[in-house]
């Protein structure tokens, strides 16, 4: 699997989401249980699309200009960076099979090194 | 021992009584193992549950009939339970599954797809791969189900009996995972190690973002 990195700051996020083509942010919480399910799907398919994708997590309490800019309004949310545009989200759990379906349908093709 | 991943407390929390020195109701739980999987295979597992012989012998007696009674393949039933136990990060319990998961036909490369989740790579039908989907979902968010996940499933002839036996496969890969993983039961000798890497990924990546931290 490869764990998806905590971002700290506001700033950490807008950078991230403007610096690569594709950026997948999930948005979490440490009393988020479905949150924690879902974190093995999210890592399978992150680590599936390689350089296609890039990634990253926000604990929403910590964070919560960043949960309020983005609309958060239940955990966990994923977002969908396209070119530095918020292109799609998913609220709540989704499989690794809905994940990859997801990406595919917003134009995300794994990229094998 | 305990699971390979917990290096720095690598026995079990509680006594695990070998077969030599079971009496009473845990030999009899101990006999009734031996009788359906052969001589000294009796899980450690079962030896954690045997603290409470009642309680071991009915879930021995559970696993059973959903192995036994089911319509569902036994490929399909260790494919869910592989993949929980990589969800739940139970490193015996990856081991144990994915291994009956080959002994039930898999190919090493139909073993990594149940660990990646990954229904359409691991042989199975098109219901059962249905299935697999439903059961990863079921155990995500039980009520994030809905009547449309179910009228999924009826495309491809799927009964109520199938559905709760998946159900069922669900609750008890989940179960299992968490004895072993509360009592870090770890992994038997007749274990050959089959996918014992996984829990020393896991410890490198928790050791990596700690220090991230």
């Amino acid at each position: 699997m490869t764990t998806l990195a905590l971002l700290g700051s506001a700033e950490a996020m807008e950078r991230l989401a403007a610096s690569e083509p594709s950026v997948l942010v999930t948005f979490t919480g440490p009393r988020c249980i479905i949150c924690k399910r879902l974190a093995p799907m999210l890592e399978t398919v992150v680590r599936e699309a390689g350089a296609a994708l890039a990634s990253a997590k926000v604990d929403a309490e910590a964070l919560p200009e960043v949960s309020e800019r983005y609309e958060i309004r239940s955990l966990p949310t994923t977002l969908l960076f396209r070119n530095g545009t918020l292109a799609d989200r998913i609220t709540g759990f989704a499989t690794a099979g809905a994940l990859r379906a997801w990406l595919a349908k917003n134009g995300v093709t794994p990229v094998t090194a | 021992m305990g699971q390979w991943s917990r290096k720095d407390d690598p026995e079990p929390f509680i006594d695990l009584v070998p077969v030599d020195q079971a009496e009473g109701l845990r030999k009899a739980l101990y006999d009734e193992l031996e009788r359906a999987r052969g001589k000294g295979r009796v899980s450690n597992l079962f030896k954690a549950y045997s603290a409470f012989p009642a309680l071991g012998l009915a879930n021995f007696r559970r696993l059973m009939a959903l192995l036994g009674e089911g319509v569902l393949s036994v490929k399909f039933k260790e494919a869910v339970m592989t993949a929980l136990a990589e969800i739940n990060r139970c490193d015996y319990c990856v081991s144990f599954h994915a291994s009956a998961l080959r002994n039930a036909g898999a190919s090493d490369a139909e073993v990594d797809a149940a660990l990646n989740f990954d229904p359409a790579k691991i042989g199975l039908s098109a219901k059962e791969q249905a299935l697999f989907e439903y059961a990863i979902k079921a155990n995500g968010d039980p009520h994030g189900i809905t009547r449309a996940d179910v009228d999924a499933l009826r495309v491809h002839g799927v009964t109520d009996a199938e559905i709760v036996e998946t159900l069922e496969t669900v609750n008890t890969g989940n179960a299992f995972n968490l004895i072993n993983g509360a009592l870090n039961v770890g992994p038997d000798d007749f274990l050959g190690g089959y996918k014992k890497e996984r829990g020393e990924q896991w410890q490198e990546e928790a050791q990596t973002e700690e220090k991230a931290a």
